[in-house]
């Protein structure tokens, strides 16, 4: 067998299955593409994957999203040049649905590019009202762009500005998500060199609680921001979350981040000695092994005043 | 439906009239196919369409507002790739409808022949909106010739599709 990166080896005390969740990572990682409503029905998408040859499978929780093996290029299609599909790992999927856009609404994707949940932001808005898309990256901007003609959506503006101090005066939004950049360590069954990085290094956990302190002041009382990321690290999950909840005292609070059909843990409320507040139990972790998904982490906050 | 006051703050409203006339006149594509939305002008050289309830903050500056909808300050306007296969099923003149080589030659950058059959709704050289199954692919330049014509691709680089791999006529 070959080695785990010995970065993953701390997290042997709260995985539930260490032999499953090792197993998990050395399988690569199932294709996955979900249905741009906006121009396609999901019949017509799995028509036209199977076509193609593809053996497209609905997902147990999203029937408008389909799974293809580890090999599959549905990227070099007709139906996709045509903004039918887009192509999207399928816990990529998770924080929009716990987003919950509604059509009309004033919503901010802080770290946007290249834009895939952008897109399922504007699609599920029925191209309609307004989606400001955010990246500090010009080059990824650009390919944000291409994802949003692509697609053909009418509702998405894009800007390149640093998160961290995005301008008040642009607020406020109903719902933000904040998709932070971060240790991508659940990015290991697309790419092992992920788990070089250093998961939890203290620079990264003060930019991803800068973001996260700033969305939530961009937000308005009573709107929601999802926090999420691509690592198994506690240090840029609960305990970022964490930090900008005693921050905001009473004036921000954890909904509970759960998908039905969809099989998460609940996130921890003590890591390293560390307590954490009671209802980071409510944040949602998913580990390789539980759904044959890349690793991934989600918390939905609601501004209360 | 009018821009919004943070849509009128935040970039040029354009006067959408000539463009409008201008598709109709090219395409036969009616005005009110884009009742609902705004042209604006964040940039120099295009114009985008947005949804128009579009409340986008005027700081930081937006890059682009919706979808790329023409090309502007060329000898005819050219109709951005993204508006053709959005707003394309329309029109009514100047499109052609291809066959699988000459889908696969488009959406690979190769210009293609059209027959003279094909040719029967084009009024003459200049852009056309290319169609498969159906579809709009996106927009061509069509140069008549003593039978047919060819049809330049103008799909965008980042659009197209790789000629070694990408196969729509079935072997
Ligand atoms: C995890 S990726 C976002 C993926 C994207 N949400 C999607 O679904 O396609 C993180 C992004 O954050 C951007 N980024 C990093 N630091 C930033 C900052 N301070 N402000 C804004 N964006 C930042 C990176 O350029 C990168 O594109």
């Amino acid at each position: 067998m070959e080695r785990l990166p010995a970065a993953f080896t701390r997290y042997r005390a709260i995985v539930d299955d260490w032999e499953a969740f090792v197993e998990a990572l050395r399988r690569p990682l199932p294709v996955c593409v979900w249905t741009n409503t906006l121009r396609a029905t999901p019949a017509q998408v799995k028509a036209a994957l199977e076509a193609e040859g593809l053996r497209p499978e609905p997902l147990a929780w999203r029937r408008d999203a389909f799974r293809l093996p580890p090999d599959s290029q549905p990227g070099n299609r007709l139906a996709y040049v045509l903004g039918h599909y887009h192509v999207q790992e399928e816990v990529s999927l998770l924080p929009v649905p716990l987003l919950d856009p509604q059509p009309g609404e004033r919503i901010l994707d802080l770290c946007a590019a290249p834009g895939g949940k952008t897109a399922q932001i504007a699609v599920r808005m029925q191209n309609r009202g307004t989606v400001v898309a955010n990246d500090r990256n010009p080059l990824r901007l650009r390919q944000l762009s291409g994802t949003i003609e692509r697609l053909g959506l009418l509702n998405v503006t894009t800007t390149l500005h640093d998160g961290a101090d995005f301008p008040l005066e642009s607020g406020p939004f109903d719902r933000v998500l904040v998709d932070v950049p971060c240790s991508c360590e659940g990015n290991f069954r697309k790419d092992q060199k992920v788990a070089d990085a250093f998961a939890g290094a203290p620079e990264l956990c003060g930019q991803q609680t800068a973001l996260l302190h700033r969305a939530v002041t961009l937000c308005r009382p009573g709107g929601r921001i999802v926090y999420a990321t691509c690592t198994f690290a506690p240090e840029e999950n609960e305990l970022v979350v964490d930090t900008v909840l005693r921050r905001w005292g009473t004036a921000l609070r954890l909904l509970p981040a759960r998908i039905e059909g969809f099989r998460g843990s609940p996130g921890l409320t003590e890591w390293n000695g560390r307590r954490l507040h009671p209802s980071l139990e409510r944040t949602l972790r998913v580990w390789p092994h539980l759904n044959d998904t890349g690793g991934f982490f989600v918390a939905v906050l609601e501004r209360q005043a | 439906m009018n821009a919004t006051p943070e849509l009128q703050q935040a970039v040029k409203i354009v006067d959408p009239t000539p463009y409008f006339r201008y598709l109709e006149e090219r395409f036969g594509i009616p005005p009110a196919t884009f009742d609902g939305y705004v042209l604006v002008q964040p940039g120099r050289k295009k114009v985008y369409i947005v949804t128009a309830d579009h409340r986008p903050p005027a700081r930081p500056r937006p890059r682009t507002i919706g979808l790329p909808f023409l090309r502007i300050y060329l000898k005819f306007p050219k109709l951005s790739t993204a508006a053709a296969q959005q707003f394309g099923h329309a029109a009514t003149r100047n499109v052609i409808d291809t066959d699988p080589a000459q889908a696969e030659a488009f959406l690979t950058r190769r210009d293609f022949h059209a027959r003279p059959t094909q040719l029967t709704r084009c009024t003459g050289r200049g852009y056309v909106l290319v169609r498969y199954q159906g579809h709009t692919l996106g927009v061509g330049f069509l140069v008549p010739e003593d039978a047919g014509g060819r049809v330049e691709s103008m799909l965008p680089k980042s659009w197209a599709r790789d000629p070694d791999s990408f196969r729509l006529s079935v072997e």
